[in-house]
Formats: C-alpha cells, structure tokens, sequence
C-alpha cells in the first residue's frame, strides 16, 4: 500500500495544513484527506504543486509498503 | 478558477435543468391524462365496464373473466360489406369475456380464486409502489443533479426497488390471469366452449422489469466512480 508523508513533510518545513492549502490551491478538506490516507488517487499536477512549495522529491511524500498479507507469504516461501 | 470557466459551467446547468424541468412537466402531464380518462371512463360507463354493468343488473355474484380465445365456431370469418364501396372485409373474433354468475356469492371464492384474488391485490399495491417511487425517485433526481451529486445510493435503492416490483408484477399478473382462465375452463367445460388456459407471458413488462435493474447497477458503477473521482486529489 502506499502512505503518505504529507505530515512529515509539513513538520519539516514547519508549514501548517491551512498554508499549504492555500499555496496549493486545494481546500483544506481535501488536503486533509490526502494526509491521512483516504484519497484513491493524486493528480500529477497535486503533486508538483506540493513538492514545488514544500522544496522536495515525490518519493518524500509517498511511500510503498507492502502488506501484511503478502510479508507473512514472503516469510512463508523463505522458510520452505 | 476563471471567471469565464464558471460561466461556461453554470450555463451548461441551466440548459440542463430546462431539459430535466420539459421531461419532468412530460411526465406529469401524461399522468394527469391517464387520471383523467381513467375517470371519464369509470364516469361514462363505457365498453370496458359492460360486464361489470351486467354483474349489477343482475344482482348475482359472478367471475368476470376477459380475453379468453374463441371456440372453434368463432374462429370462422364472417364477411361485411363496407358502405360505399365495393370492398368487402371478413372479420373473425379472436377473445371474447365471460360473465359467470353463481347463485351463491359464496361458491365464487374457490381457493383457486382466493389465489387470483391475493395476486391481484398484490398488483395493485404493487403498481401503486411503483408510481409512487418513481415519485420519490424523479425528487431525487432532481435534488441529486440539483447539489451536482447525480449518483447516490439513495437513487440506487429506489431503482432496484422499481425493477424487482414490475417483474413481481408481471409474474403476479400472469399468474393470476392464468388461474382465471383456468377456472373459466372447469367451469365452462360443459357448455363445449373451449377456453385456452395456457399460461402466457408478457415479455414487455418483464422486459422493461430487467431493463430498470440493469439501470440501477449503471447507477451503482457511476457512483462508485464518483466516490472515486471525489477521492481523487
């Protein structure tokens, strides 16, 4: 799954929800739903806009982690 | 967001909901129309309503049985002359009703025509269901599309609710109709009128029935892809 390191991101820079929002031109509310996960999907244009104000790479903010499921799989297959 | 983006948008909504107000103004004047003649014709005592007629006049509690097929001697085409011309027209029946009188009111409700009686008034609640949810779905609609959220599962629930009511509804018609004509027949049998009792299926309703699901599932995806579109940032 991937995750989002919007907050992280925002710490760093020390930018607060509502200023990214409107240097971004995103509500608040949807901003919020990209932090914490929920969004289905970023447009391109979202993530320039992002890294371009926050000064950093799209691999800062998202993240791939893989499932618990498919880890236990994993373990399972290195054990045999 | 552009000045002259937003107008293009809110332009596009009114051309959209004059189309929806005309659809919307079609539709309940084609119902007002059928209220109206459906009246006038309870009203005038017309064609339709001869049998019933006989019934009162009669004062005999009776089965009123309606479309049944010919017996053999009607199936012969009798010719008519048209006046005026010299063109001749054979015409042959094809249905005839039946006014069957009992001289107890209580020998009718056979449980055969307990059945009939029960599906028909499962049809007529089952109609009137169906009118007054495509009621509630037209309001829906028009506050759906009105806020810009045209799909909900709102809508959704209406429209399934529709589909599954016209095809019980078609089931429940034929099925009554059915068990009419074939108790037309036992009772019939002596006089050598033969009655066809087949059990007949009107597609259309059935039809139209699936056609309204398949809609709903339509719906079903499209909100799923609104849900999604609203998630995407």
């Amino acid at each position: 799954m991937i995750i989002v390191n919007l907050d992280i991101m925002m710490a760093k820079r020390k930018m607060s929800l509502t200023e990214l929002s409107q240097r971004i031109d995103i509500t608040p509310a949807n901003l919020s739903i990209l932090k914490t996960g929920k969004a289905k999907a970023v447009r391109f244009s979202t993530l320039e806009q992002i890294c371009q104000v926050l000064n950093c790479q799209p691999g800062d903010i998202l993240e791939f982690r893989p499932e618990e499921t498919d880890t236990t799989d994993e373990t399972k297959e290195n054990n045999q | 967001m552009p000045y002259k983006t937003k107008c293009i948008i809110t332009m596009n909504n009114t051309n959209k909901m004059q189309r929806i107000w005309v659809l919307y103004g079609l539709f309940f004047a084609v119902v007002l129309f059928c209220v109206v003649l459906f009246l006038g014709n309870i009203v005038s005592s017309e064609e339709p309503y001869r049998l019933n007629n006989l019934a009162n006049q009669t004062g005999k509690a009776g089965l009123i049985v309606t479309d049944l097929h010919p017996t053999p001697q009607s199936r012969k085409a009798e010719e008519y002359t048209i006046d005026g011309t010299d063109n001749t027209a054979f015409i042959t029946t094809h249905s005839f009703d039946a006014f069957i009188s009992f001289s107890d009111k209580h020998e009718i409700y056979t449980p055969s025509i307990r059945w009939t009686v029960a599906l028909q008034i499962f049809s007529v609640v089952a109609f009137a269901c169906i009118f007054a949810f495509v009621v509630i779905l037209l309001v829906s609609f028009y506050k759906a599309i009105r806020s810009g959220r045209v799909f909900n599962k709102k809508s959704l629930i209406w429209i399934r609710l529709i589909g599954i009511l016209m095809i019980l509804l078609s089931l429940a018609l034929d099925t009554s109709v059915c068990i009419e004509r074939h108790t037309a027949r036992e009772l019939l049998a002596s006089t050598g009128l033969q009655v066809d009792s087949e059990f007949t299926l009107h597609y259309m309703r059935l039809l139209f029935g699936i056609v309204v699901l398949f809609m709903g599932e339509l719906i079903h995806l499209g909100n799923d892809m609104q849900e999604e579109q609203d998630l995407t940032i």
